[in-house]
């Protein structure tokens, strides 16, 4: 095999080429390619010598014609520019001519450039980059220069003067030459900017057809690379270039490409590539076996590609972008009318939304169609492909293209015959045309057993072909004219009644009032005023005009007369709907007599609203809530308005039901949308409700974060209804009473929080609230003691914590490791038995004067050996260390500590700013366990924020509890504007002094900077260990009275805990220290000294710069101040001896 | 009431006179849809307390009552 050598250059500062045999070979058209023998610059000429020329050679005899190609050590095809190689050759001192080169057909577009000063001809960038031009590119110059004589014909015209090589290469898209004048060329030429000497790269452009040939090459290649290339070929090309390609991409076709294999695209936006025989595989299981022409025949229909099957296709050559690009011409047509639906290519997905589809001049186009419809003969579907010949070039009418239509199916025998121009139906059997009516179309993802037209192609249930964004956009981007629920010609409309012709009033307008503001009830006659939910699917009419009776029955057969499918409109289906149709027809015959009189309920109303009932159910898909929910499309905490139907309501089961009395003792209720119906457990409080007549038949309820109980796989409502073990799950902080006129179902809106006065401490989750942060308190840290036996500590005290335990560890670890240094030769000589190579050289080493001789006669097996004895022991030993570890420190209850951080927070409820009442607003306190580092640092006193997530603990204090976990919960400030809606509820932090201490309720907290006096010993008192803190303020000494000017500080911390660390430091004597958080308690009166205590939430900071205190900072720099004064310090001295007399008198100021 | 609504009439069928509150609108429920969404302001909340009485309009005991009517009439 001939090969580059590199060898040192003459002036020793460089190398040079030298070819070792032959360097190419000069192939003719008729002639297949010998491989290419040379190679590229260094460093891969090693690997692509291997790599690239061995599949070249191999590929030599499958692809006459074809140049060879060069692949990286990565497997990327390296491709080789004429002029690289002219450039090598003339490098090489070889007289090659360059007519020679110009049949190498290798790729510009990456092709390594070869800085010289003799650069041969090439287009290039501004910045320097190389220009790739396919031969599309220039027939677009061409065609700009109004030289698009590209013909249709297999004739090879003579080539113009001027050109070196032959200008026909262009190929039509049935594999014809194009001929392209020189006068064109000459044009693209002037256009281009071109000297003649450009041309000549320009010609080797036009003839080595770069792309095409490069596509050919990646068809015995993977799909990735084949789209990999073709973006790099859209990344390199400018747009208008991009345009055109798509707009001609008929016309320079190759036949020779492999078509890419199907691809799928996931809702993720992944694709998957299919293979024609999985897809054939599928067609077997789907057990069409008709089908399988069809897809073999028409490989390009639109929802399938399948590559392997071309011959029919090979009409259409395809060639390099356009390979995709005539797919994706179709796969334009498809999501025109098909909604979300059609698999889309990852190109398309990424590229431009609107390709033009050009088919001008185009027979090809019509071949395909034409092989579309005959396949559609043979196999019996019904297929439809109109297409428009758009003859504007420009992107806008490219767009415009809208007479192309879907390719489809049809069910046999549905449609036997198919007007030319009839759009077919959806291959799925999805039921979202619904698009057409502007409503939305994307929950009908999971609807089985419904189609009335059996697709022969069934998508997997859950997946989504599109993610909804893309769909939206797809069909918002698509402007093209939309054929209005095609699918629905394989459907008997029963109902034109949806979607709504005209705007209707809302039930609240017609009645204007609620159904009880009128009481007479003269003209409904009995035997309606005693229908009820549960007796209402009985309620059988009476036909004057047979005498016959009519019930559900015979509305079953009426329905199915009109074109109903009773596959869908079953007999317990259309029993479930004139149930609830008859009910609220007579509700509305009885609370509305005046307006009604009694025809409501009537045959034919009945009749309409199962039609109705019908056509959105079967034929759009649609669903109600409870079937939403019971089918698990929809989860049951979505917010909903559901009206009660019936109070305990009876089941067929009545053992279970008692059974589930027994552990749910809670009151069922049966809840409807109007469609279905389902149970629900009420909580304790909504019992109470229920039992105080506040919940009743009729009652509309709007629910958010309801609970399903007893679900496990998707249900039928219609089955549902029959067993009870189903059933929603409904607290009362979620449940509010609707208005009477409030659409029933899922509602749009977003949830309104619950106001923080309406929750019920013991009424379940809080879906949302509002309130305004009233305080946030310190983050404390609870320590887990075992069952039972926890520590709550301040951060401050925490860190001693940590400190000391890693103190204490770090002892007991040393001592473990000290105690493990001496065992180790014990341990080592246990180990001495084994017989192991490694462990004798092992202890050899260990023991030898000099190891690295030893080492250095050892044998490679040894030292192997030795090195991996040496790995082993090791790890074992660092393993026996820790466990040994672990264990020492678990025996002296050192071990991993179990501590959790949490901060409470202050809430109180908010009054809106219209409301006149009493403004009485609830305050609760949150504990956030395990706060999010958001939570700690973004939450702020005086904001309003809406909180998700909260969970009331049931007590009996007038401060409501809740707790919430950190990333669970969720803490949403309100803006400032829509704050202004609500009543100020915050009092901001600020220093007290103990002049004006007497103005604070007791019990109530206070913030305040004073100076230390004096700090008590700690004292044990029952469980806990107490310690008296003195402070002073210098506020009231003006008056040169001591007494008030003392204010006794008592912190506690539990008995447990570690006196050493809890203490509060004797050091503390003479500094000014901010105490936030103290409540005030009762007065010393005897002693006339103010007493606090400093609980959980309190905390001091004798840093006045700490942000927590930061209120407290002026204060703190007045009476440091006033301490420093000399008169001060006498009133201290007094205020300490004070207290020391206080202190030697008892053991406490409260005694 | 100055006119007479078509319901009195049987011809016209209940459905076209006006829409009802179980006609309801098929729409995608979309968690991250309503996580969005609630970037929106509240500017009110729910305080429809069940303890209170008043709310609802009176609505809640005037249903109640007829219920009870209707079901002693019976």
């Amino acid at each position: 095999m001939s090969t580059w050598q590199l060898f040192p250059d003459s002036s020793g500062d460089g190398f040079r080429w030298e070819v070792a045999g032959r360097i190419l070979q000069s192939v003719s058209d008729s002639t297949p390619t010998k491989a290419l023998e040379s190679t590229a610059p260094l460093p891969s000429m090693a690997d692509l010598l291997l790599q690239g020329c061995s599949k070249l050679i191999a590929r030599e005899e499958a692809m006459p014609g074809e140049i060879p190609m060069f692949r990286t050590g990565l497997g990327k095809s390296v491709v080789l520019k004429e002029s690289s190689i002219a450039k090598a050759k003339s490098i090489l001192a070889e007289k090659v001519t360059y007519s020679d080169l110009r049949n190498t057909n290798c790729s510009i577009p990456q092709m390594r450039q070869v800085d010289t000063a003799e650069t041969l001809p090439m287009f290039r960038t501004a910045s320097g980059k190389s220009v790739p031009l396919k031969e599309s590119s220039i027939a677009k110059a061409m065609s700009i220069l109004g030289s698009d004589k590209i013909i249709d014909s297999d004739n090879v015209l003579p080539r113009e003067s001027g050109f070196g090589v032959s200008n026909s290469l262009f190929q039509t898209a049935s594999n014809k030459k194009v001929n392209v004048s020189s006068a064109g060329l000459a044009r693209a030429k002037a256009l281009l900017g071109l000297e003649e000497d450009d041309l000549n790269g320009f010609n080797h452009v036009n003839q080595s057809s770069s792309s095409s040939q490069q596509h050919g090459w990646s068809g015995l290649k993977t799909h990735e690379e084949f789209d990999a290339t073709v973006v790099k070929h859209h990344s390199g090309t400018p747009g208008q270039y991009e345009d055109y390609v798509s707009g001609k991409r008929s016309e320079v076709l190759n036949p020779s490409l492999k078509v890419p294999p199907t691809k799928f695209q996931t809702a993720g936006g992944k694709s998957l590539s299919v293979s024609a025989e999985a897809l054939k595989r599928a067609r077997n299981l789907l057990g069409d076996p008709e089908l399988g022409s069809f897809f073999d025949d028409v490989a390009g229909g639109d929802q399938f590609f399948t590559p392997e099957k071309d011959e029919r296709l090979s009409d259409i050559a395809i060639n390099n972008g356009s390979a995709n690009r005539g797919y994706i011409a179709h796969e334009e047509k498809t999501s025109n009318k098909h909604t979300p639906n059609s698999f889309v290519s990852p190109l398309w997905s990424s590229s431009k939304q609107f390709s033009s589809v050009n088919l001008e001049n185009l027979a090809s186009g019509g071949n395909l169609i034409k092989k579309f419809d005959a396949a559609v003969d043979e196999t019996d579907c019904a297929l439809n492909a109109t297409h428009g010949l758009s003859n504007n070039r420009s992107l806008a009418s490219d767009m415009a293209v809208n007479n192309s239509k879907v390719n489809g199916f049809i069910p046999r025998g549905r449609q036997p015959g198919r007007p030319a121009d009839q759009p077919l139906v959806d291959i799925t059997n999805r039921r979202d045309t619904a698009y057409a009516y502007n409503k939305q179309d994307s929950t009908q993802k999971k609807r089985l057993g419904k189609t009335v037209s059996v697709s022969p192609f069934k998508r997997p249930r859950i997946s989504s072909f599109k993610t909804p964004s893309k769909k939206h956009a797809l069909q918002a981007s698509s402007g093209l004219s939309v054929v209005s629920c095609d699918t629905l010609t394989s459907k008997k409309v029963l109902s034109t009644r949806y979607p709504e012709k005209s705007p209707r009033v809302y039930i609240k307008d017609f009645f204007g009032m609620h159904p009880t503001a009128t009481t007479r009830m003269d003209y409904v006659p009995d035997h309606v005023r005693r229908i009820k939910s549960s007796n209402a699917d009985k309620y059988v009419f009476c036909d004057e005009s047979s005498s016959n009776k009519v019930g559900a029955e015979t509305f079953l057969q009426m329905l199915a007369e009109s074109g109903a499918s009773l596959q869908h409109a079953s007999r317990k289906w259309v029993t479930n709907h004139y149930r609830w149709i008859v009910w609220k027809l007579a509700c509305y015959d009885i609370y509305y007599p005046a307006k009604c009189r009694g025809n409501f309920l009537t045959i034919t109303n009945v009749l309409e609203e199962l039609k109705y009932r019908y056509e959105r159910e079967v034929n759009h898909g649609h669903c109600s809530a409870i079937k939403r929910i019971l089918s698990g499309d929809a989860p049951a905490s979505s917010m909903m308005v559901l009206c009660i139907s019936a109070i305990n309501p009876k089941t067929d089961n009545d053992s279970q039901e008692a059974h589930c009395s027994d552990s749910c003792s809670n009151v069922k209720v049966e809840l409807t949308d109007g469609w279905y119906s389902m149970n629900a457990a009420l909580d304790v409080v909504l019992t109470k409700q229920l039992n105080a007549g506040k919940l009743f038949v009729g009652q509309k309820l709007r629910i958010l974060g309801a609970g399903l109980s007893g679900w496990a796989t998707p249900t039928s409502p219609l089955e549902a209804v029959i067993s009870s073990t189903i059933c929603l799950l409904l607290n009362i902080n979620g449940t509010y009473r609707a208005h009477w006129a409030d659409r029933l179902g899922f509602c749009k809106e977003i949830g309104v929080p619950l106001a923080l006065n309406c929750i019920k401490c013991n009424g379940g989750p809080v879906p949302k609230t509002l309130a305004g942060i009233k305080r946030i308190y310190p983050i404390l840290y609870k320590e887990r003691l075992g069952e039972k036996k926890s520590i709550v500590r301040s951060e401050r005290i925490e860190s001693r914590i940590i400190q000391l335990h890693n103190q204490r560890r770090s002892a007991l670890v040393e001592g473990i490791m000290c105690e493990y240094q001496r065992g180790i030769n014990g341990v080592h000589s246990q180990n001495d038995t084994d017989s192991e190579e490694g462990a004798k050289i092992f202890k050899l080493l260990e023991t030898a004067a000099e190891p690295e001789f030893l080492m250095a006669e050892m044998s490679p097996e040894q030292l192997r050996s030795f090195t991996t004895y040496k790995a082993k022991f090791e790890a074992a030993q660092q393993m026996r260390k820790e466990k040994s570890v672990a264990e020492t420190l678990e025996d002296a209850g050192l071990g991993e500590r179990n501590v959790t951080p949490f901060m409470r927070i202050r809430l109180v409820g908010l009054t809106s700013l219209s409301y006149e009442g009493e403004h009485n607003p609830k305050e609760g306190i949150v504990t956030i366990w395990d706060p999010t580092e958001r939570q700690r640092t973004e939450l702020t006193e005086g904001k309003i924020y809406m909180m998700k997530g909260l969970v009331p603990i049931n007590s009996d204090s007038e401060i409501l509890y809740l707790h919430a976990r950190g990333s669970s919960s969720r803490w949403q400030p309100l803006s400032p504007k829509d704050s202004e809606n609500f009543q100020p509820f915050f009092n901001p932090r600020k220093p007290i002094s103990l002049s004006n201490l007497g103005e604070i309720p007791l019990s109530s907290e206070f913030d305040i900077a004073a100076y230390v006096v004096y700090v008590g010993n700690a004292y044990t008192d029952v469980l806990q260990k107490k310690q008296w803190v003195f402070v002073t303020d210098g506020s009231a000494q003006h008056s040169g009275e001591i007494s008030n000017s003392l204010l006794a500080i008592s912190f506690s911390t539990s008995f447990m805990d570690d006196s050493s660390v809890s203490h509060i430091s004797h050091n503390l004597v003479g500094s000014v220290v901010g105490f936030c958080n103290l409540i005030k308690r009762a007065k010393d009166v005897t002693n006339e000294i103010w007493v606090a205590e400093a609980a959980e939430n309190s905390v001091y900071f004798i840093n006045a710069e700490a942000a927590y205190s930061s209120h407290l900072k002026t204060s703190s720099a007045h009476i440091q101040t006033w301490a420093k004064l000399s008169s001060s310090k006498s009133v201290i001295h007094e205020l300490r001896q004070r207290v020391l007399s206080i202190i030697g008198a008892c053991k406490s100021p409260s005694c | 009431m100055a006119a007479e609504p078509k319901a009195a009439t049987a011809e016209v069928v209940k459905m076209d006179l006006f829409e009802d509150d179980d006609e309801f609108e098929e729409f995608e429920i979309n968690e991250d849809w309503l996580e969005k969404e609630e970037v929106k302001e509240v500017s009110q909340q729910w305080e429809d307390d069940w303890d209170d009485d008043d709310v609802n309009d009176d609505f809640s005991r005037q249903l109640r009552k007829e219920l009870e009517n209707g079901t002693d009439k019976k």
